[in-house]
């Protein structure tokens, strides 16, 4: 089963003169960790409203075609359950932190949903560790840094164990320290608990790194769609959509190109860097330190 | 966990020990010295004042806010007012806290002075005491002594209750007394929000600031006038936080009004806390102590002015 | 106060109420007419520093001079305001006024200026930090976010200060708007040289624009230097909780001997390799 499937989705907000959708497919794998990346405007945030089923429900305006989730239509009659299968996180810490204290704000979502009050302990303690909360569980939002506000709201969603998370830019009002904290957050859900994960992100670097898929968005279209390696090798349109390539995959097409090689450049930091070293002394005829002191003698 | 635990909790260490919240005061005064932040202030985490199921705590103190309507003299009213500070010592606050009320004190004194001296509500043929041109009338006076210590012991009462207790307490003793979740959570918020709006605040007067507008030196008239201009950013703030507040609220499926109303809506914190003898008989002696002196002062007259000690002090004039 | 700084800050002691040490001996000069970076984990000082510098905040000891102006010792908001501007963070904390017009000629009218010489300013501000004049009716609050964020700095421009402090312009902008709103204050520093401080996290932003950057940690002055002598100091820089950007990075781990590490632009790297 596919987490998300869109089919031919049509979306304007009441009052709007043009649509943000129209006729828009994309289908997402269960169990991957999908980046959707993007300019401003092209769409991402309207779109992972749609894949969470806030559009239409909570939002006003015309919309068509059918979102599924996990097989559930989101717009669908039978909303129960709904909340169940996907879990959202959204970018601003201090708008989803709506208790007076972290334990609180994490039974909130589960109470919610019904669970009793023995099994919502059982889930808190859980999530403390997973995302570690311990020691933090009594403290008051106004206590807490971004990047630990962060991580409450993705425990408060983890707590509810749902096959799917979605993430609206967590990490664009932290700074770099806490941003580091909820990506490896993101990477012990994915490698231990084989969660899908969707991550709207400005950060393309920690997306390069991370996510198995990759969706770029431009004009409320989706652009391209690929599993990660194959996604960077459009580098022009990437950077024609104002996408920041990291350096590591550009020097890495650019010895390519220069080399004659056609081949899927490794995206991974550590795969990159061996990647390069293998290839600048091709490029130069020189080792690798007489190829880098090349480089930087102008620079002196 | 007891309740005042800050950050000292993991949920293996006690979260599920049923005697812990609430009740945890006995085995944990010795060893804490630390201090839990209140709406008013700080608590020591062991204080005696926690043993108290906050719905005891909470009728506790809406009777402390009705005694003094009931009483009609003034030393009923310093009464009271020696058994809110009595509390708050006893709660293990600093009583010299107390002194960042005394402003306020000042005020409400002059406030209420300015009215029963300047616009006295006189007994018939009463003679005023002049003081230079100031006609003095001592019911007036005598009034004005009751009504501004009805007013401190109301005053003292809200102090003591928001000093010794969490948003968390009133909000578990709202649910208790089967308050609707909508309202209790609608509490919730505002106080949520209260925290974000005062940040808010403090950056706007400095950006304020930077725009070269200095209140500081500005006049009093000058100053509430401008008032309402902080007013637009903070709006504008609270309006754009408000979407992504009820989105957030969407994506974790709250439902402020139940539709099946035979499911019971679980309350995880109230778990925390449990009833014991002690919150019963202290419910059922302050109710008593309140019926029966409602009872007293409508049907048989008693704790009337004329009967308080300090009418003799002013010519028996009531 | 050397001729060519326009700000000097000298042993600069700073300690809130509850006795947090804020800033420890604390001393750097800015050079008049640089873009100057100021970075650092949270909590560092980099907040403090600014709000000291602007006036905002008085200091436990030491000098804060801007230009003439001597801010430690105490001075009138007046004086304060036509010497320094702040842009904050978030727009919407600081606008206060129905129309765009207004929002601009808010501060020259707080000084007193006169009505024929806020219009002036207005328009020479506006059209500074490209604000279209077919907005001057519009309400700024409904305007993109981008649009307030150019309105808040032409009403800080609409005071002609000396220096510009600039408080994480690009938190939550994608880099194509990033990009434009960083070059927009270098163009300003380049067509009216005003000096301009940048508080941020962005490396990528910091070694393309700035000309100098100032690293801190806990209260102190760990680094100040050029972005490729700060940016070749990545064990130095780690103590401060940043990080070099990626092309740094990438250029010190590829070079085992780790002496070429001062590269700090794609380009430059792509043009030595070619």
């Amino acid at each position: 089963m596919n987490a998300i499937e869109i089919h031919d989705l049509y979306w304007k907000y009441d009052g709007s003169d043009k649509p943000i959708f129209d006729g828009l497919n994309l289908t997402i794998p269960a169990g991957i960790f999908c980046g959707i990346i993007g300019s401003n405007e092209s769409g991402k945030t309207t779109l992972v409203e749609c894949m969470k089923g806030l559009i239409p429900n909570s939002m006003t305006g015309v919309y068509r075609g059918e979102v599924k989730l996990f097989g559930q239509d989101v717009a669908g009659e039978d909303k129960n359950g709904l909340p169940q299968l996907a879990g959202m996180v959204f970018s601003d810490p201090d708008a989803q932190f709506t208790t007076m204290s972290v334990i609180e704000e994490i039974a909130f979502g589960l109470e919610n949903m019904g669970f009793l009050e023995d099994e919502i302990g059982r889930r808190i303690e859980w999530v403390s560790q997973l995302c570690h909360l311990e020691g933090l569980l009594e403290k008051p939002p106004y206590d807490l840094s971004g990047g630990q506000k962060q991580r409450v709201a993705i425990a408060s969603v983890l707590a509810t164990k749902p096959r799917a998370i979605i993430l609206d830019e967590p990490t664009s009002m932290l700074d770099p320290k806490s941003k580091d904290e909820v990506f490896d957050i993101l990477r012990s859900i994915k490698e231990d608990l084989h969660m899908t994960v969707i991550v709207v992100e400005h950060n393309i670097e920690k997306i390069a790194e991370l996510a198995d898929e990759v969706v770029l968005m431009g004009g409320g279209r989706v652009l391209r769609h690929e599993k990660t390696p194959q996604f960077f090798q459009a580098i022009e349109l990437l950077q024609a959509n104002s996408i920041d390539v990291p350096e590591t995959i550009r020097l890495e097409y650019f010895l390519y190109n220069k080399l004659g090689i056609d081949r899927i450049a490794p995206v991974h930091f550590d795969a990159a860097v061996d990647e390069i070293k293998s290839l600048l002394p091709r490029l130069t005829g020189k080792s690798v330190t007489e190829a880098i002191e090349s480089m930087t003698a102008g620079r002196a | 966990m007891s309740i005042a635990s800050e950050g000292a909790a993991t949920a293996k260490s006690g979260m599920w020990d049923s005697e812990a919240v609430g009740t945890g005061v006995k085995s944990r005064r010795a060893a804490s010295h630390k201090m839990v932040k209140t709406m008013l202030g700080f608590i020591p985490e062991d204080s005696p004042i926690s043993y108290f199921h906050p719905t005891a705590r909470l009728i506790s103190y809406l009777f402390m806010s009705f005694l003094p309507l009931v009483f009609q003299t003034p030393e009923l009213q310093l009464l009271l007012i020696a058994i809110s500070i009595a509390t708050y010592a006893w709660a293990g606050i600093p009583a010299k806290n107390l002194k960042t009320y005394s402003p306020m004190m000042v005020l409400i004194f002059l406030f209420i002075g300015i009215e029963y001296v300047f616009f006295p509500a006189t007994g018939a043929g009463e003679t005023p005491i002049m003081v230079g041109a100031v006609a003095l009338y001592l019911s007036s006076l005598l009034r004005g002594l009751l009504v501004y210590t009805r007013v401190i012991a109301l005053l003292f009462a809200s102090i003591v209750y928001f000093s010794t207790n969490r948003e968390r307490d009133i909000l578990v003793a709202l649910r208790t007394l089967h308050v609707p979740f909508a309202v209790s959570y609608f509490f919730g918020l505002v106080l949520r929000s209260a925290g974000t709006f005062i940040e808010d605040y403090h950056i706007v007067r400095e950006a304020e600031k930077a725009r070269g507008l200095d209140m500081s030196t500005a006049p009093f008239f000058t100053k509430v006038t401008h008032f309402p201009m902080y007013m637009i950013p903070l709006f504008t703030l609270a309006i754009r936080r408000s979407e992504d507040i009820s989105m957030g609220l969407y994506a974790k499926g709250t439902v402020l009004i139940q539709k099946d109303k035979s499911k019971k809506r679980p309350d995880f914190i109230r778990t925390f806390y449990h009833s014991k003898p002690a919150d019963y008989l202290l419910t059922a002696a302050i109710t008593a102590i309140f019926v029966i002196c409602w009872i007293m002062s409508i049907y048989y007259g008693a704790f009337s002015l004329s009967s308080s000690i300090f009418n003799p002090l002013f010519g028996s004039i009531i | 106060m050397n001729s060519k700084n326009i700000v000097e800050i000298k042993h600069l002691n700073f300690s809130y109420p509850d006795g947090t040490v804020a800033l420890n001996d604390t001393s750097l000069a800015l050079e008049e007419g640089s873009i100057t970076a100021l970075i650092g984990q949270n909590g560092c000082g980099k907040s403090t520093l600014s709000k000291l510098m602007n006036g905002i905040l008085k200091p436990t000891s030491g000098s804060i001079m801007v230009g003439d102006l001597d801010v430690s010792a105490g001075c009138s908001v007046k004086d304060l305001v036509l010497n320094i501007g702040y842009v904050f963070q978030n727009p919407d904390h600081q606008l206060f006024n129905a129309s765009v017009y207004d929002e601009i000629a808010y501060a020259p009218r707080n000084v007193g200026l006169s009505e024929e010489e806020v219009d002036a300013r207005v328009h020479e501000a506006a059209d500074i930090a490209g604000v279209s004049e077919s907005l001057f009716k519009e309400s700024p609050m409904l305007v993109s976010r981008g649009i307030r964020q150019r309105i808040a700095i032409a009403s800080i421009l609409s005071l002609k200060p000396k220096l510009i402090i600039v408080d994480e312009p690009t938190t939550g902008q994608d880099r194509q708007q990033s990009l434009e709103i960083m070059e927009f204050l270098k163009n300003l520093n380049e067509k009216t040289g005003h000096t301009i401080l940048i508080i941020t996290h962005e490396m990528n932003i910091v070694a393309q624009f700035a000309n100098r950057i100032i690293v801190m940690k806990k209260g102190s002055i760990l680094m100040n230097g050029t972005p490729s002598e700060v940016f070749s100091q990545p064990e130095r820089l780690m103590e401060g909780f940043v990080k070099p950007p990626l092309v740094t990075r990438l250029a010190q781990t590829i070079d085992p001997t780790g002496t070429h590490s001062g590269v700090i632009n794609f380009d430059e790297l792509i043009k030595a390799v070619a």
